[in-house]
């Protein structure tokens, strides 16, 4: 056993986190936010550039052959930076499934199309042509559609559940979202060819990996969002001073400050745990994942909600870079099961007997 | 990154696990109420059995009686413990505190004396450190420690000292210069318990059993060859004995409440006269996912934190961290246990059911946010020394 991150590891992330910094204080955050296209895309080209997006994909499709270990940690970076371009979804949700497509991940990982994936909805595909499909329907709340220029949709056909890729097209609504940095957006289908990447009836195991994905990978951002939170109000809580002093000296000011490193420490665990499990290809990956999920995402509300409290009405105000924190966190708490719903998953699978505790 | 056992770690793990299961007597398992002097003979000659088996301190230096390994078997050793819900109880504090200390600071002479015998539950130390006027405020304390020739004589109070009922030796930390004050003039010390002028005077804890002691201490006497240290240096002594309680324990506390979750989840598994379990209410649910949640955080926090020390050697920050959520944890698990038993948790001793183990449990955890370090000391620990937030003091 040995749970560091090796200086490889460490060297990717520390390289991540600098670009990240530079690239995006936060009035260039505000800037880019405010801007007609609400997102980065020369960033987006500069990560794909540094080979990035291929992190985890096969070297077949010009990926890096690593793992989600390593994803975790390009992840903490950027949900603690506020990321405001599609990485999660595209090299995280959507690009694993484009990989049955070689073109398709490959462009993905070149960064000349970014990608998101949509899930939930009531579409239908039937065939068109060689490996086009035609697909109808409408997919509501999609995260990341307001950056994504192709889309991999989940959808019902006679043989059963496929998956598809939209290159582009459909009519899209973007919507106006409490996390401007990742916009959710409806997608109405109306007959638009797309690329079988699953047959119907055969997407099960890889819609399942994609879900113990997307929440590992969601627990990673909050996990980031946690440690910036922690920052500022440490730093605040250093520099402010009220009563002749510094605030941090209050204890009432100071322990919740402690509580959070306390949230940080554990969630880093529970995330690199169960990345790690998902790699090896541990049967207990999805509980880990669930369990990672549910408690950093809490973690990281938590955090803010405390840093707020701190900075109080500087903390309160929409230029503090907080109130971005906070509500990328509550959306990263809802997107890929809530608490409430991976709590009761971890509940059937230890009390009814389907998994074990350690 | 790797969590999983090397295939040496493994085999080591499942030859423990087998040999527990031959060795442990039964009077250990389980944690119950029980016969306290029974329990306290039956975990002294558990020790002399491990020892013998090389199963005490594994991570001690060959030299000092150990086996030399890597603190991932220390690991492995205090988790099988734990999971078979039969820790060496009545040796923990030297085997965690007190052997270690040695280790670091004491002579060749004073180690070749003690550590064999602490290993094999021959010696059981206690630690004499809190003071009725020094508690979280350790450096407050004014046991008076005066050198008289080759002889030291004692003369103060110690209180809230574990096991010193039992114990034949004490890690004592006194002042030594009777002009100073705070963290310097302090000397750490060797004291035979069974020295003339040292009394030891049991108080009953609030779960009805006398675990931990008042000891006086009136013209005790002992030779200068049992400092530990440089005189004038016990601080930094003793800020070694902690790091290491609140470090090294962090894996067995754990253990400890896995051991505690696993039972709860049994008890709200088992189905009343109607067939009804307390494991499908959905609010209970909620309950014990947190729970399971939470262990699972803390037991991977304490690998990342065992791997950081096969490193660096000394334990590290995350040591305050587990010891907080652990303390906070077992109090919430056991209240939950015994929520779960409705009005059969008023009854006590041979009237309760299960042995009283959730009754027991309960109470005790209310002893574990306090020692150790206060949850209130712990946070302050973080905030200042991880967080660098300005001293409150
Ligand atoms: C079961 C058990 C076993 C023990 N075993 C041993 C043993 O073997 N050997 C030994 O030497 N001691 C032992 N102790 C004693 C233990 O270490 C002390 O009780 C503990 O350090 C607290 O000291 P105190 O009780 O004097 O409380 P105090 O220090 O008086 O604290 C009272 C309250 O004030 C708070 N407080 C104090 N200072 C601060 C501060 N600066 N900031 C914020 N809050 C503060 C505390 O958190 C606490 O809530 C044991 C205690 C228990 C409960």
């Amino acid at each position: 056993m040995d749970f560091r991150p090796t200086p490889e590891q460490t060297m990717l992330r520390d390289q991540v986190r600098e670009l990240l910094t530079a690239r995006l204080p936060h009035e260039r955050l505000e800037a880019v936010l405010a801007s007609p296209a609400g997102w980065d895309r020369p960033l987006w080209q500069e990560l794909a550039g540094l080979g990035l997006i291929g992190i985890a994909l096969p070297e077949a499709v010009g990926g890096a052959g690593l793992g989600l270990v390593e994803e975790v940690l390009v992840l903490e970076e950027t949900g603690a930076a506020l990321l405001p371009a599609p990485y999660l979804a595209t090299a995280l949700l959507a690009a694993p499934l484009l990989a049955a497509r070689p073109e398709l991940a490959q462009e993905a990982v070149s960064g000349a199309r970014t990608w998101t994936l949509a899930r939930e909805g009531d579409v239908t595909a039937e065939p068109a042509a060689g490996d086009a499909w035609r697909l109808r329907g409408t997919l509501p709340l999609i995260p990341d559609l307001g950056s994504a220029d192709g889309v991999v949709v989940v959808g019902q056909a006679a043989g059963g559940v496929g998956i598809w890729a939209l290159r582009e097209g459909g009519r899209r609504a973007v919507l106006d979202t409490t996390d401007e940095t990742r916009r959710l957006g409806v997608l109405e289908l109306d007959g638009e060819e797309a690329i079988v990447l699953a047959a119907p009836g055969e997407a099960g195991a890889a819609l399942a990996a994609a879900r113990i994905r997307a929440r590992v990978a969601l627990a990673a951002e909050a996990l980031g969002i946690t440690r910036r939170a922690l920052d500022l109000g440490v730093e605040h809580a250093r520099t402010r001073t009220q009563f002749g002093k510094a605030i941090g000296v209050y204890q009432a000011v100071a322990h919740p400050l402690a509580d959070t490193y306390a949230d940080l420490e554990l969630a880093r665990s529970l995330v690199w745990r169960a990345a790690w499990a998902v790699d090896a290809g541990e049967p207990d990956a999805g509980l880990d994942a669930a369990m990672a999920k549910s408690f950093a995402a809490d973690a990281a509300v938590a955090a803010c909600e405390r840093s707020i409290q701190v900075h109080a009405s500087i903390g309160f105000t929409w230029e503090h870079p907080l109130q971005r924190l906070l509500k990328r966190a509550q959306g990263i708490a809802v997107l890929g099961g809530s608490g409430v719903a991976l709590r009761a998953e971890i509940a059937a699978a230890v009390l009814d007997g389907a998994g074990t505790l350690e | 990154m790797d969590l999983g056992d090397s295939a040496a770690e493994a085999a080591f793990r499942a030859e423990l696990r087998d040999w527990i299961e031959a060795n442990c007597p039964d009077e250990l398992r389980g944690g119950d109420a029980r016969d306290q002097h029974a329990f306290e003979a039956a975990s002294r000659r558990w020790l002399g059995t491990l020892a013998r088996a090389g199963y005490a301190g594994v991570t001690w230096p060959v030299r000092c009686g150990g086996q030399g390994l890597s603190q991932v078997y220390g690991a492995i050793v205090l988790e099988e413990l734990a999971r078979s819900a039969a820790p060496p109880h009545i040796g923990l504090v030297g085997l965690n505190m007190c052997g270690p200390t040695l280790i670091a600071f004491g002579t060749e002479e004073q180690q070749g004396r003690h550590l064999p015998q602490l290993l094999t539950g021959e010696e059981i130390w206690c630690q004499g450190f809190s003071e009725p006027g020094a508690g979280s405020d350790l450096a407050a304390l004014r046991m008076r420690a005066d050198f008289r020739g080759d002889r030291i004589v004692l003369n103060g109070q110690k209180v809230w000292s574990s096991f010193a009922h039992a114990a034949d030796f004490c890690l004592l930390l006194a002042r030594s210069d009777p002009e100073s004050s705070g963290h310097r003039g302090l000397t750490m010390l060797i004291l035979d318990m069974h020295a003339p002028g040292a009394e030891v005077r049991p108080i009953r804890q609030l779960t009805g059993e006398p675990e931990f002691n008042e000891i006086f201490l009136t013209g005790a006497e002992l030779p200068a060859a049992n400092v530990i240290g440089p005189v004038g240096e016990g601080w930094r002594v003793a800020m070694t004995t902690l790091l290491h309680e609140r470090g090294t324990l962090g894996v067995a506390l754990t253990a400890a409440l896995e051991y505690n979750v696993a039972r709860l989840v049994e008890l709200a598994c088992m189905a009343d006269d109607d067939g009804r379990r307390a494991a499908d209410d959905p609010l209970l649910r909620d309950r014990i996912a947190r729970e399971l949640i939470e262990l699972a955080a803390l037991r991977t926090t304490n690998l990342r934190a065992l791997s950081n020390l096969v490193d660096s050697g000394v334990p590290g920050p995350e040591g305050s961290v587990v010891k907080l959520r652990w303390s906070e944890a077992n109090r919430r698990v056991t209240a939950l246990g015994q929520e779960l038993l409705g009005v059969d948790g008023l009854l006590a001793g041979s009237d309760a059911p299960l042995g009283a183990f959730w009754q027991y449990q309960q109470l005790r955890s209310l002893g574990n946010t306090i020692e150790a370090g206060t949850s209130e000391v712990l946070r302050g620990i973080v905030a200042e020394r991880v967080l660098g937030l300005p001293r409150s003091r």
